[in-house]
């Protein structure tokens, strides 16, 4: 008879609360979105499985000891796992379109007023200057740079904000494209924007070094993802160090990916996830992507009133650092507009320049706050 | 000032610096890729 | 003559016309992939098209010549 009782403590059952079976439910809803719907599945799939491991009672997260809890702690405590994700982002990015056209930085800068907005509204909704900063960046709609700040400003945010964050990215198809129209006349969608120019090899690669410099001079809180980003840009544009870069892009990609996702979701056991302040966060995400949308409109719209040349406004919506699904629906939207009108690359200098701003965002929270 | 005030100054100033000053120097070093390539080609005229 | 140059750079995915063909202004005439987005091309005037000057699968630059149209 003792046996059995001793062999039924040792099983996880005695410990599961009601909390923990809706954690699997959401965890069921997340695998179903990333597989059924394809709602960003190279990370949402590893979220939902650490969330459903992480609420089966174990070790797993136990500081010290557990797995995940190792991962978690190597990856994201340590802020490692962002920047080498960076390094892989940076491989993978094409800087022509801004190279191209400089101009286009500032609408990158100009999107990252939905992070303010969110800020604070998120101070409004009674949340701590360190978590409204973490919330604030999910308006920079950067998954690895939310992480990065929630590593640095809080953690216990971290789990959360990141699923804000994919969440809203995956929705951005259907948040951005109503912004945009409320706030452009058609006669503004329909601008044609002139061909870019070719960027040259060299120009290429001159553009991760002095990126870098002056970001790291100018934020060196924003080191770790600036540096690792540039450093992945310039692998890319050397064409010197094409396995380097082709693993930077793939084969690294791939392995933080893995152990990004499982640990991020590991931090969401029921105790903290099931707390109304989950609702705010997901509310306010909706807020800092619109905010986002419309500060990128507007400020190219603001622009055009000292440009000869018009941009286009609708590219502004594409500083908001989805990439390239931003710049994908900016193309669309002016389609709408303008079948003929291919703003594809034109919206993609702001698109990757908007990484850059959240980046520089990023730092400059951390730096203040810290 | 308040910290909120502080943190929002500080941070979108640094965005806007730091997009200018990026603008300015891609800028300059564009210009410099290019004339330095225009140096390469004629030299090999 | 004249000819339909693509507006931006990507993969020819589709040809959707053939020589001989009578095509009308924004008819599409090929599909090119870019940033993993199907974009239709559109043709920018009526003709009928002469000669067809790209390949399913090419890699193809803003500015290149797609097909020649009289």
């Amino acid at each position: 008879m003792d046996a059995l009782l001793s062999m039924w403590s040792s099983m996880a059952f005695n410990d599961l609360y009601w909390g923990n079976f809706v954690m699997w439910g959401i965890a069921f809803i997340f695998i179903y979105l990333a597989i059924k719907k394809g709602f960003e599945p190279l990370l949402l799939l590893p979220i939902a499985f650490g969330i459903l491991l992480v609420n089966l009672p174990s070790d797993i997260m136990t500081p010290g000891e557990g797995l995940l809890w190792r991962f978690y702690h190597y990856g994201e405590e340590w802020a490692v796992i962002p920047p080498l994700i960076f390094l892989g982002i940076g491989a993978m990015t094409d800087f022509g379109p801004v190279i191209a056209n400089p101009k286009t930085l500032l609408l990158g800068a100009g999107a990252q007023g939905g992070v303010y907005v969110t800020f604070f509204g998120a101070l409004a909704a009674g949340f701590t200057i360190y978590e409204a900063a973490t919330i604030g960046i999910i308006g920079g709609a950067d998954g690895p740079t939310t992480i990065f700040v929630a590593a640095k400003l809080a953690p216990h945010m971290m789990g959360v904000c990141a699923v804000a964050a994919y969440s809203y990215m995956a929705l951005v198809p259907i948040i951005q494209p109503p912004v945009i129209k409320l706030l452009t006349t058609e006669e503004e969608r329909k601008i044609r924007m002139k061909s870019l120019r070719k960027v040259s090899k060299l120009e290429k690669i001159f553009f991760p070094i002095v990126t870098c410099i002056i970001i790291c001079l100018l934020v060196p809180d924003a080191a770790a993802l600036m540096g690792m980003f540039c450093f992945g840009n310039l692998l890319r544009e050397s064409g010197v160090v094409d396995r380097l870069s082709n693993t930077a892009q793939n084969e690294l990609m791939n392995i933080v990916v893995i152990f990004l996702g499982i640990s991020v979701g590991a931090t969401m056991p029921a105790e903290v996830f099931l707390s109304p302040k989950v609702l705010y966060v997901f509310g306010l995400g909706v807020v800092a992507f619109a905010a986002a949308t419309a500060f990128g409109v507007l400020l190219a719209k603001f622009m055009n009133l000292f440009l000869k040349e018009k941009i286009n406004p609708i590219i502004g919506a594409a500083g908001v650092s989805a990439v390239p699904m931003a710049a994908r629906v900016a193309h669309k939207v002016g389609q709408e507009a303008d079948k003929k009108n291919y703003l594809l690359m034109h919206a993609m200098g702001p698109n990757v320049a908007g990484v850059i701003g959240t980046a520089i965002a990023a730092g400059m929270f951390i730096s203040v706050l810290k | 000032m308040s910290l909120p005030l502080y943190t929002f100054i500080a941070g979108i100033s640094g965005v806007l610096i730091g997009m200018i000053l990026l603008q300015i120097f891609v800028t300059l070093s564009s210009k410099l890729a290019i004339y330095i390539d225009s140096k390469g080609e004629a030299k090999e005229k | 003559m004249a000819a339909i140059e693509s507006p931006m750079s990507g993969k020819v995915l589709e040809i959707l016309v053939e020589v001989g063909q009578k095509i009308a202004e924004d008819d599409e005439v090929i599909i090119l992939e870019a940033m993993k987005l199907e974009n239709p091309i559109y043709a920018p005037q009526d003709g009928v098209v002469k000669e067809i000057k790209v390949k399913v699968g090419q890699q193809i630059a803003e500015g290149d010549v797609i097909a020649e149209l009289e």
